[in-house]
């Protein structure tokens, strides 16, 4: 791969090559972690914390990696980071933290961490492999905040915590929308994202 | 030397676990302390809203300061002991540490383990909540759910026979299913009061499948929607706890109300207290 700009590889993911929109990987835990938005934050900086380290510390062994075991080493780094990640959490923002319970962890299973790590890490130098981890965990969060934003707003007339829509079980006006609060809106939003993207970037669009 | 080489394969797996081994075990003895207070924090916090209080509104180690005061009970007697081992109170009560001891606990067998839980302790520590007149009594429960071991408060009225709150501080059940026992609303079922026991004195209190008509609404509660075996885990820890083996003794003899053992003077009329159905609001 010819060098390509520091700031493409690390805006491109969000928007040309998002790694949820385009290659429909994270999905689980978009679902999960998104009724609220102060966990989808918390889950963002986790993710593009464990990528991008992941990534540079893979891509800084990368010429000594034997090829025969090389997925369990990037498996490795990847799990130490997340419990790093998951012990700081429960440190510094426990309640956060209870409420993300498994989902801390199972970052180690999210398909986007380990895709970049074999797929790029492993080719290119440490500083765009950086470069890289932090741009693919910006794509990440950028469609969790999004649907984090409507979920929040629509499922419990919240923003971060703060009262938008004062409910009517609160005397207020706005009825609150429960699918919003289950798993399945997410997928609804995420598919509407993928429509709004790919109508702007139709080159994004598979051959039937 | 080759990279596929035997040799640098060992190598590499061999520095590879051990850079990870150390970094991961540094930072868990770098945060274990204020991971430990977090946790210290949270059962706190528990206590106060197994007692009906928000979060939100008090300030956690303020109120528990004030108002909770942490007291041994021997459960086979059901009366208050001053110490659960040489020189250690109440406040320093640690289950693990008691554990270590074998004349400290009672192995259940399976007929009587409802719960799960193999061991039970022969002192317990329980928190007494006091505002003003009324009194509540928070009682430590345990016991399996799906995956994990559910780990609780149980808050009874000053009569000894009727739950006020439950809350549930440590468990590992499925988020969304079994985790909701957490939930504000599930928990908020349980504040109108449930009655413990029946004419016999057996526990009546029961977590009902979701779905299943209620029978006896002061004893009764729905369960959680698709989450049947954590339900049944929290009916089972309920009739464990709150039965001969547990704090059933305890709850009879009622050692709170003597007012030897009171925290505070002011509050020995703490019997009258409201015990009929307070009504959501």
């Amino acid at each position: 791969m010819a060098q390509a700009k520091a700031k493409d590889v690390l805006f491109d993911p969000v928007l040309n090559n998002n790694p949820i929109a385009l290659q429909i990987l994270g999905i689980c835990s978009a679902l999960a972690v998104t009724t609220k938005l102060d966990t989808s934050v918390t889950m963002c900086l986790a993710v593009i914390f464990v990528v991008a380290f992941s990534n540079a510390a893979v891509s800084l062994i990368r010429t000594v990696i034997p090829s025969s075991i090389r997925i369990i080493v990037q498996m490795t780094i990847i799990a130490s980071l997340v419990i790093i990640v998951d012990q700081f959490l429960k440190a510094f923002a426990f309640e956060v933290s209870k409420q993300l319970s498994v989902f801390v962890g199972l970052i180690i299973t999210n398909c986007i961490v380990m895709g970049r790590a074999e797929g790029y890490a492993m080719k290119n130098s440490v500083k765009s492999s950086f470069l890289d981890g932090i741009g693919n965990g910006l794509g990440y969060s950028f469609i969790l905040l999004s649907v984090g934003f409507f979920r929040e707003l629509l499922g419990s007339g919240k923003l971060y915590g703060h009262t938008v829509f004062e409910l009517t079980t609160d005397g207020g006006w706005y009825p609150s929308n429960g699918l919003m609060l289950l798993a399945p809106s997410a997928f609804f939003l995420i598919g509407l994202m993928i429509w709004v993207i790919r109508s702007f970037k139709p080159d994004q669009i598979e051959e039937a | 030397m080759s990279r596929d080489s035997l040799k640098n394969t060992f190598l590499v797996a061999g520095i590879l676990c051990v850079v990870c081994s150390l970094l991961v075990s540094s930072t868990y003895v770098g945060l274990k302390d204020r991971q430990e207070e977090n946790k210290q924090r949270d059962k706190k916090l528990n206590i106060l809203e197994a007692c009906g209080l928000d979060k939100k509104t008090i300030d956690v180690d303020q109120v528990y300061a004030d108002n909770v005061s942490a007291k041994l009970v021997n459960l086979d007697s059901g009366q208050y002991i001053d110490h659960w081992q040489e020189g250690s109170g109440a406040e320093d009560y640690d289950l693990d540490e008691l554990f270590e001891d074998e004349s400290r606990y009672i192995t259940l067998n399976r007929q009587d383990d409802l719960p799960g839980i193999e061991k039970r302790e022969n002192i317990a520590a329980i928190y007494i909540y006091t505002e003003g007149d009324s009194q509540r009594i928070v009682l430590p429960v345990r016991g399996k759910g799906l995956w994990s071991t559910l780990w609780g408060f149980v808050a009874v009225d000053s009569t000894g026979s009727m739950i006020n709150g439950i809350t549930f501080y440590e468990h590992g059940e499925t988020p969304g299913l079994g985790g909701e026992v957490d939930n504000v609303n599930w928990k908020e079922l349980w504040k109108s009061g449930k009655q413990i026991y029946d004419e016999d004195g057996s526990v009546k209190v029961k977590v009902l499948k979701k779905g299943t008509p209620q029978t006896d609404v002061n004893s009764q509660v729905d369960g959680l929607a698709g989450a049947t075996i954590t339900t049944n885990g929290v009916s089972k820890l309920l009739q464990f706890w709150l039965g001969d083996l547990g704090f059933k003794k305890f709850l009879t003899n009622k050692p709170w109300l003597d007012a030897s053992n009171q925290p505070n003077p002011q509050s020995v009329a703490a019997q009258d207290i409201d015990t009929t159905n307070d009504g959501e609001k």
